[in-house]
């Protein structure tokens, strides 16, 4: 297969990236990791004009990796799934995305996208997207007319759709430091590595928003938080979420994601996700649970 | 050829090539360069069968457009199979003696797949050399043997 022709720019600094991205706005696609992008271009369900490859912006600094900030924990854009499913730091303060870095497609995938692609692609099967809404993250953005900070319910708008205009690069992702002191995940996918057909994030922290935060993805029209679910989840600990309780969260999911779900199986499904990562929660929380 | 210049490493070779922008890395690999284990499958990042090593991890080449690879290293199964690697050896006999192939279409990506496995995890579960075969489409063998030949040739590295 080929892509539709376009013009190819190769940048060799943020601010030659940021300069061309005001050029050429609308008709341009940034190249991080083109997981996604290529194959969309090479179905040519994507014809951009200019595609500005961002290769050349991997020495910059914050753009690749991990930057512990004040309080926070800064994840460039240019990170890779397979560094982010490894690392360490990342495993210790914000365990949620290494897990869920692990459930992005298969490895060879996971060898070149980016956590900055993934997230700005804002696919609503995806998983970076649940988890940073979960985390209640923030988005660094970036244009030649400066930078600005997005929270996440602000940046998703829909599906393949963020608050970032034409002209504004993604920078990097910001996770409040052990924002949450326990999470569960669950994916519902055809095999391993498929497109998520029904997934969901819970995590808990005295930190967040609520205390308990759920997102759902794959089975709806756009990722989206299910607050009545979170509410029954932190009305107790997870080591006294009865099977009853767990039923209540799962039909309170439904309940409130049925004008968004993709079909009544999925919607199904989502209370299913909901309900499995709420029990993993609970596991990885036990004595002795899962790390 | 119009395009830009692409300078790369390929198969430890420095590498000039003048590069149509919407060409991918498995088309220059095959077309251009004649490295033929680099097999097109689907085209669009899903069956697998295009793997290469980019800078020593494995990639898919129909998802890399060609000039996203400047500066970078690139390997084949040719350069894989033809250096001194015990791993990849101990693979192919493996292969060979369980019937790990049929018609070898996506034996050598999946050669390939099973190589950068054994090298971060030398004694992996059958659970895991499946999860890491997760990306690659084999429509012949039905994995068993290919399960049984990547076990066997851990055992063998890894007694």
């Amino acid at each position: 297969m080929t892509p539709a022709a376009f013009a190819y720019l190769r940048p060799n600094s943020l601010p030659e990236a940021l300069a061309a991205l005001s050029e050429h706005g609308d008709e341009a696609s940034l190249l991080a990791g083109g997981q996604s992008l290529v194959p969309m271009m090479m179905l040519r369900m994507a014809r951009p004009g200019v595609v500005i490859d961002l290769g050349g912006l991997r020495g910059e600094a914050g753009l690749d990796g991990l930057a512990a900030a004040e309080g926070a924990i800064r994840l460039g854009a240019l990170t890779r799934h397979r560094w982010l499913e490894q690392d360490p730091q990342v495993a210790r303060h914000v365990p949620a995305l290494a897990h869920a870095a692990g459930w992005v497609a298969t490895p060879a995938i996971r060898n070149a996208g980016t956590l900055g692609g993934a997230l700005a692609l804002a696919d609503a099967a995806a998983e970076y997207p649940a988890v940073v809404l979960a985390l209640a993250g923030h988005l660094h953005l970036a244009s030649a007319r400066g930078t600005r900070r997005v929270a996440a319910e602000d940046f998703f708008l829909g599906p393949m759709q963020t608050d970032a205009a034409p002209e504004e690069m993604l920078l990097a992702l910001e996770i409040a430091a052990d924002a949450a002191t326990g999470f569960g995940f669950c994916e519902i996918a055809e095999r391993r590595g498929d497109y998520a057909l029904a997934g969901a994030v819970v995590v808990r922290g005295p930190g967040l928003p609520g205390g308990v935060r759920v997102a759902v993805f794959g089975a709806t029209e756009a990722t989206c938080l299910a607050p009545d679910a979170a509410r029954l989840l932190a009305e107790a600990p997870p080591g006294d979420w009865s099977d009853a309780r767990l039923d209540a969260v799962a039909a309170a999911a439904r309940a409130e994601l049925a004008d968004l779900a993709l079909d009544p199986w999925r919607l199904r499904q989502a209370g299913v996700a909901v309900r499995r990562a709420a029990q993993d929660l609970a596991a990885r929380a036990a004595p002795g649970g899962v790390s | 050829m119009s395009g830009a210049e692409l300078s790369f490493t390929v198969n430890g070779a420095a590498t000039r090539l003048q590069v149509a922008p919407r060409l991918s890395l498995a088309d220059v690999l095959r077309e251009e360069l004649g490295l033929t284990s680099v097999h097109v499958g689907c085209g669009h990042g899903v069956c697998g069968a295009c793997t290469v090593l980019v800078d020593g991890v494995t990639m898919r080449a129909c998802t890399h457009l060609a000039l996203s690879l400047q500066g970078r290293t690139v390997e084949t199964l040719e350069a894989v199979a033809d250096r001194q690697d015990r791993r990849i050896a101990a693979l192919q006999a493996a292969f060979l003696a369980h019937g790990g192939l049929q018609c070898g279409f996506c034996t050598p990506a999946v050669l390939l797949t099973a190589h950068e496995l054994l090298g971060h995890t030398p004694r992996p579960s059958r659970a895991e050399i499946r999860m890491a075969l997760s990306g690659n489409i084999c429509r012949c063998t039905g994995y068993g043997p290919i399960v049984d030949a990547i076990e066997a040739a851990a055992q063998e590295l890894a007694p």
